[in-house]
């Protein structure tokens, strides 16, 4: 190990293929959760599965840890190599292997970026539905390895259900390949174990993904209304009512202010709360079928005090109705220093519930929220803001998300809906899990992973060998 | 009235044991001879929200009575099989007709609550429509035909309720599944002229009545779901070893 690593990876790939100058250890040493950090020893580029194989080989030979990552844009720390060790990266792994338009169904390396996918099929009228907001940059096997959703996922479904097929490179360092391109085929979905395993269960190269038609109809309004709690009334009623937008996201007046002051966007000055809504549909009366879910639902938004609707017919109207939901968080970033975002779910019934107490805890932590969701799916995403400089802020951040999740869980709902567990939220484990649900977690692992090599300390908490490091990084990050 | 403890008593003592609901499924399944541990008792909905558009329920409850227990509040699974309990439906893997519409079974579940076959009793997955805490051995247990462990509850996804496509009654005696790639269905309809059989509204699947083991036409990546069909792979034995090490549970004819 050592200085040795790089070197001894010559053995296996170009030396054009590794990476260890101190500047590249720094540039893999976190993801877009830059909280915690851990150095690599080196960072290798293999162009395919074979030679993926040849580093896993190298790897489990000599007994040095890997993780798999993809364009880093993961916001729990899941592609942070915790051990150190080597990273896998996938940078060069971007091609489409197979077109199958007939079958509505391709196949490519998992480098390749999620937009990429969608532009190549765009000319058949397909496209890969899983929509993260890093889309343009996050890659497929960052999106099988997170289970990524996105604003569009209350319809058209998460990344598990557009999986076909994977190809991995497992942790005895064989290439295996799971799924079938058929799907739902006879026995146990191992697929679905793989996707979300966060790479910790092997390494994905290659995999089949459904294509699913765009839309033919699509209808966008952006509506306003006076309080948070009308705009969380009437995502609950809309789901209730039967209809099933193809998203539903919600702002806060916190987004809304930073929207204004970094965008100009103009709102009424008595709304404190925004709805996106987007219905669309496919097929020969697709555009009837959106005009009428849409009036349904303007008729619930009215109901619950609407004040005002902007409807986007085009694609510009549509693209200038989402710089509201997709500029909310890069807005935030002009009203302070740091800012910090979570995930949690909840039943989507208890949104004003759950709204308000974020509200509270960030009122009892002195800190600055605002609050964007996927409302539709109950995935908030409270954001923080806050100067970081401050002394002790840090701390008040994590108690506040801490809080947060508490509730999510007391609510009955999830610790995360798309970030995944990573490093940020392995020891919170516990408040969803009983220590029975972890054992049979550990199980579910140890059908592909007992080596402790491959993505180690992530997930599940309690490994061995993670709890002294676990230590070091949060002695020196807080 | 059959409790957890003692559906724990029959596991532990159990060897070999297929665990069913109401047995119509099982005509899809590899045959089995040995104990049977039955779960039709256990049934009911333990949980609904209207609002939310969840439910957990009881793996021995029938579809069909759950599917009128779901109406009463306007909701539905969007199944319109009727033979059959949730927990079978679930363990056999068994597709549905309107899949073109609303996707598979498993895509609907969001939860499970299990009993190993050291009967200790785990939850996994979560009660709402989107989670990536942990991985999804929820999903991973549908089609796994009752090998690993034993499926107590599933808590699913409902559905504002709609007039559905019923399937033929065929669907439910058919005891071949065939599923293929869209573009080779021409050539796979034409493969079963002798048997009597339905095609998917999804124009991929033919369920099909054999009364003796079939040899069909094979094409690309297609699979097929008989008690002839043998399942092959090192992770079914490696899972197996893991979760059942004892054989207290049958072995699901995985090879």
């Amino acid at each position: 190990m050592g200085i040795s690593t790089p070197k001894a990876l010559s053995e296996v790939l170009s030396s054009e293929q590794i990476l260890s100058e101190p500047a590249d250890l720094r540039a893999y040493d976190c993801d877009a959760y830059t909280i915690e950090k851990s150095t690599p020893e080196a960072i290798v580029l293999p162009h395919n599965t074979q030679e993926v194989q040849k580093v896993v080989r190298w790897c489990i030979q000599n007994q040095v840890p890997y993780t798999v990552r993809g364009a880093g844009t993961g916001l729990s720390g899941g592609a942070v190599a915790a051990l150190g060790g080597v990273v896998i990266s996938t940078k060069r792994m971007k091609n489409i292997l197979e077109l199958d338009i007939p079958n509505r169904q391709l196949l490519a390396q998992t480098g390749i970026a999620n937009l990429a996918i969608s532009k190549a099929v765009e000319e058949y009228g397909l496209h890969f539905a899983p929509d993260p907001s890093s889309q343009t940059v996050s890659t497929l096997g960052g999106n099988i390895a997170e289970n990524s959703g996105g604003p569009h996922t209350l319809k058209l479904g998460v990344t598990t259900n557009h999986i076909l097929q994977v190809t991995m490179v497992n942790t005895e360092g064989e290439i295996e390949t799971l799924g079938s391109r058929c799907p739902s085929a006879p026995g146990p979905d191992f697929t679905s174990l793989i996707v979300g395993s966060e790479g910790t269960l092997g390494i994905v190269t290659e995999a089949w993904v459904k294509l699913t038609p765009l839309p033919t109809s699509v209808i966008t309004a952006l509506v306003s209304f006076p309080t948070s709690a009308d705009a969380t009334n009437t995502v609950a009623q809309i789901i209730s009512s039967g209809v099933l937008p193809a998203a539903l996201e919600m702002m806060d007046h916190g987004i809304m202010g930073a929207l204004h002051s970094a965008f100009n966007l103009q709102f009424p000055p008595e709304a404190k709360a925004l709805l996106l809504i987007e219905c669309s549909a496919h097929g020969p009366d697709s555009n009837q079928q959106c005009q009428a879910e849409m009036a349904a639902v303007q008729a619930i938004c009215q109901q619950n005090n609407a004040i005002q609707t902007e409807v986007a017919t085009n694609e510009q109207e549509r693209a200038k109705l989402w710089v509201a939901r997709k500029k909310g968080i890069g807005a935030m970033g002009r009203l302070a220093p740091a800012i910090v975002t979570h995930d949690g779910v909840i039943p989507r019934s208890k949104l004003p519930e759950m709204l308000d107490f974020v509200y509270e805890v960030a009122a009892e932590q002195q800190l600055g929220v605002a609050n964007l969701f996927h409302a539709g799916d109950g995935n908030l995403h409270p954001c923080f803001y806050f100067d970081d400089r401050i002394p002790g802020v840090v701390e008040r951040v994590v108690a506040a998300g801490e809080a947060i999740l508490h509730k999510c869980i007391s609510l009955g709902g999830s610790l995360s809906g798309e970030h995944g567990i990573g490093f940020e939220k392995m020891d919170l484990m516990a408040m969803q899990f009983s220590p029975e649900d972890l054992g049979l977690q550990a199980k579910a692992k140890a059908i592909f992973n007992t080596s402790e090599l491959c993505n180690p300390c992530k997930v599940l908490p309690n490994q061995k060998g993670c709890i002294e490091h676990r230590k070091r990084w949060r002695g020196t990050a807080w | 009235m059959v409790t957890v403890d003692h559906i724990r008593e029959q596991l532990l003592a159990g060897n070999n044991l297929k665990v069913i609901g109401s047995g119509e499924n099982s005509a899809i399944l590899p045959p089995h001879t040995g104990p049977e541990l039955h779960l039709n008792q256990y049934s009911g909905i333990l949980e609904l929200s209207k609002p939310d558009q969840v439910f957990t329920v009881k793996a021995g409850t029938n579809l069909k009575t759950l599917n009128q227990e779901l109406a009463e509040h306007n909701l539905m699974l969007p199944i319109t099989e009727t033979h059959g309990t949730i927990g079978g439906w679930l363990a056999s893997g068994r597709p549905h007709w309107n899949e073109h519409l609303y996707g598979p079974l498993k895509d609907w579940v969001l939860g499970m609550k299990i009993m190993l076959t050291n009967g200790e009793v785990c939850k996994c997955g979560s009660q709402v429509v989107k989670n990536v805490a942990g991985y999804d051995i929820h999903r991973w247990l549908v089609g796994s035909r009752g090998v690993y462990a034993l499926i107590l509850e599933v808590t699913m996804k409902a559905y504002a309720r709609q007039e559905l496509p019923q399937p033929p009654q065929l669907v439910k005696e058919a005891n071949l599944i065939h599923r293929c790639l869209p573009s080779n269905i021409e050539t796979l309809t034409q493969a079963y002229q002798e048997l009597p059989h339905a095609l998917s509204p999804c124009r991929t699947t033919l369920f099909a009545k054999a009364s003796e083991p079939f040899s069909s036409t094979r094409t690309e990546s297609d699979w097929i779901m008989s008690p002839w069909e043998p399942l092959h792979g090192p992770r079914l034995q490696k899972a197996k070893q893991i979760f059942d090490p004892e054989a207290k549970l049958w072995s699901g004819g995985f090879a």
